[in-house]
């Protein structure tokens, strides 16, 4: 019996296959499936839809004088990008932006690169202290950047209730105008990020070092390297494009930073930390400007994209690995 | 030149329970000129003993003392040695010339005319002219082989350490570089220590050999003198391939005896106590198939492994296995019975307990082995 309906099943199979073939042409389905298009359709309807339609809306806008309070909207071409690269604000905001990258990139670096060579050390040593710090550091980056803005708000207020201040102030010292002083609070804005962002980039060192065989060190060793010159020409050149993927990051993600710096100090005082991110959203939502705002996002995207292209340029990895 | 001692050098790694001694009590002394192979199964201790003589690794217990003066405490750099890795370990972002010239540029202050000449000598001694500008990536094993053998000698040490150079290679390109090896270092003439798992390497490129086991030094000799007088179980069944066979046996009388095996006692056993157990160990290739009835003992040809000239034949003698190496195909056939029999000179005894070697051959076949001129360690 049973070995009967086995022998029946396939026929039934076929059958019911042909009466569907009787119905759609499976000509039609064999020919797409075996195109790549098919397959890559989804990705490409993704990165249209939330990605390419939305920048050229942007792009759109920004040749528009689209106000988020009036439903008229009429094209005036170049005229936003005249009217803010005429304007005094688009070049402090620039200059403020530019400020906090470099600082960024080279605190991040710095820190990041030191943290994850003494863990390194650490762990390639069997001590113990390296998971703690991980964690430690770590904790830092998964916080989020406005709640991180916050607690940095709180540690500096420019009372008795602010962390630092409180302990300045026992340790006999004035209080310190960390927010409303135009320097110090680019300069409370650039610590805080780069207290934010060493954690990224020590991770990528730290993954980059742990791939840095033990036997080249030995061979240095041999040959004479000392801890510097092992540094220098074993650690840093196998460091190379993991330099090169973190300076990249570190300065697209700084270029275009928001959240800290709006809960922290907001742009202010004046326009002191306002950077282009911060001044595009307050074009949009406090002026309500919002082709003005397209406009500003325009050219941040474009400065981004410059600099990357000068990175690829300078670093020449091609040669790397 | 450089004369390298060991005196009973201890490594332990890690503490309390985790304690695991590497190395223990290993004393050595390799002569001026001299290639020393350092031979044992994985994890003998065999790196761990090259690292404490560079000093890549602290040393728990002993010296190391390189001509006449004593290291232990010192840095690698200032030891007078250079070393060759496994893995090549040549910087990979380095030309085979910047490589070559790393150490020079570290521990000399040559000028970089001097330096480029250095290299350029070396290379030619190497024969990697046409190499110098190339990034290791863009070379081959053997190449790279070659690049980390420059690295080690444009230094000039005193000592030599090599920590299994040829075992990343294919087989054929490894018994060229073997060979090479020992010529560059005969005409160089440079004290060295070389490192390796595999026996064969020991046996033909060795001055001496030392053996290791667990930790511990089992015997250093001339290559011949550890395969005909092994000083015990281990390195007879470590040196020669294929393996010592091993027979428990029982002396009765003139004869030692085991299930189906009867062997007269050699001469030079006469002193061993009767009615005690012993181990015998005799070489694949020291055993002759002879005409039935005549040979010690009696057994079936299970597996003929042909190796073209030579077979191997493994045969069940009352349920022990035992190898011999026969002439090429034809000479015996599986499933038959044959005798085995073995000159007395082959008979290797050992203590069945310890397996420390009794009743030691006193020569080499032909002639007599002369005494190394310094048997202070061995
Ligand atoms: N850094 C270390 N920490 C702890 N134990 C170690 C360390 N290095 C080696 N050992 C232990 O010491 C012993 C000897 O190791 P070693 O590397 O010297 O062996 P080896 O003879 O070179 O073996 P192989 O032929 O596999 O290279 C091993 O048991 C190993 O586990
Ligand atoms: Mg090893």
């Amino acid at each position: 019996m049973k070995a009967e309906s086995r022998v029946e099943d396939p026929s039934v199979g076929t059958r019911v296959r042909r009466t569907i073939a009787d119905w759609t042409d499976w000509g039609i389905v064999d020919r797409l499936v075996s195109r790549p298009l098919f397959w890559l359709l989804p990705a490409l309807v993704f990165i249209t839809v939330f990605q390419l339609y939305p920048v050229f809306e942007v792009f759109r806008m920004s040749l528009t004088d689209t106000s988020l309070i009036s439903s008229e909207e009429s094209y005036v071409w170049l005229e936003n990008y005249r009217r803010l690269l005429g304007s005094e604000r688009f070049y402090s905001t620039l200059r403020v932006t530019g400020i906090y990258s470099i600082a960024s990139v080279v605190l991040q670096i710095g820190l990041g690169l030191g943290l994850a060579l003494s863990i390194d050390y650490g762990v390639r040593r069997g001590l113990r202290g390296p998971l703690l710090t991980r964690v430690v550091v770590l904790s830092a980056w998964i916080v989020p950047g406005i709640i991180i803005g916050l607690v940095w708000r709180i540690m500096l207020l420019e009372t008795n209730v602010g962390v630092v201040n409180n302990a300045l102030d026992r340790l006999g010292f004035g209080i310190v105008p960390f927010l409303s002083d135009a320097q110090l609070a680019l300069f409370s804005v650039v610590a805080a990020g780069a207290w934010r962002g060493t954690a990224f980039s020590m991770i990528m060192f730290y993954a980059g070092l742990k791939r840095v065989p033990d036997e080249l060190y030995r061979a240095a060793k041999v040959d004479g390297a000392g801890p510097l010159a092992r540094f220098r020409y074993v650690t840093l050149p196998q460091l190379k494009p993991v330099m090169f993927v973190v300076t990249i990051l570190v300065t697209i993600y700084s270029l275009n930073s928001f959240d800290l710096i709006f809960a922290l100090t907001n742009g202010g005082p004046g326009r002191a930390t306002e950077v282009i991110a911060l001044s595009m959203y307050k074009t949009a939502f406090n002026s309500y400007q919002m082709g003005m705002a397209a406009a500003t996002a325009v050219v941040l995207l474009v400065v981004t994209l410059t600099v990357t292209a000068i990175y690829f340029r300078v670093f020449d990895i091609s040669e790397e690995i | 030149m450089g004369r390298l001692e060991i005196d009973r050098l201890r490594k332990t790694f890690g503490r309390g329970g985790d304690k695991v001694e590497a190395v223990s009590e290993l004393s050595l002394s390799v002569a001026d000129g001299e290639l020393l192979v350092l031979v044992g199964p994985s994890g003998c201790g065999k790196s761990t003993t090259l690292n404490c003589i560079a000093g890549l690794e602290s040393v728990t217990e002993g010296e190391v003392v390189i001509d006449g003066e004593v290291v232990t405490e010192k840095r690698p750099e200032d030891r007078d040695i250079a070393m060759v890795f496994q893995n090549y370990a040549l910087y990979p972002h380095m030309t085979a010339a910047g490589n070559l010239e790393f150490g020079l540029k570290m521990t000399t202050d040559l000028s970089a005319a001097n330096r480029r000449e250095r290299v350029e000598s070396t290379a030619e001694l190497l024969d990697i002219g046409e190499l110098l500008d190339k990034k290791p990536k863009s070379l081959s094993g053997g190449q790279k082989q070659r690049v980390a053998l420059g690295r080690a000698i444009i230094r000039d040490p005193a000592v030599f350490l090599m920590d299994e150079p040829l075992s990343n290679l294919d087989a054929s390109l490894r018994s060229t570089m073997r060979t090479e090896i020992q010529q560059l270092q005969d005409d160089l003439d440079v004290t060295t220590v070389y490192v390796t798992h595999d026996q064969t390497e020991a046996m033909t490129m060795a001055d001496r050999i030392a053996i290791m086991y667990e930790g511990e030094l089992q015997q250093v000799g001339q290559p011949l003198e550890c395969y005909y007088r092994p000083r015990n179980k281990f390195v007879a069944e470590f040196i020669g391939e294929p393996a010592m066979n091993m027979l428990r046996v029982t002396r009765r009388g003139d004869q030692f005896v085991a299930d189906g095996f009867e062997y007269p006692v050699p001469e030079r056993a006469d002193g061993l106590p009767s009615g005690e157990p012993f181990t015998l160990g005799v070489r694949p290739g020291a055993i002759d198939i002879v005409e039935p009835e005549t040979g010690v003992a009696t057994g079936t040809v299970e597996v003929v492994e042909p190796l073209g000239e030579t077979s191997h034949a493994h045969l069940n003698i009352a349920d022990t296995t035992v190898t011999v190496t026969t002439d090429g195909p034809g000479s015996v056939e599986e499933g038959t019975q044959v005798d085995i029999d073995f000159p007395a000179q082959r008979a290797h005894l050992f203590d069945a307990g310890s397996g420390v070697a009794v009743a030691r051959r006193d020569g080499l076949p032909g002639d007599q082995t002369e005494s190394y001129p310094n048997p202070r360690y061995d």
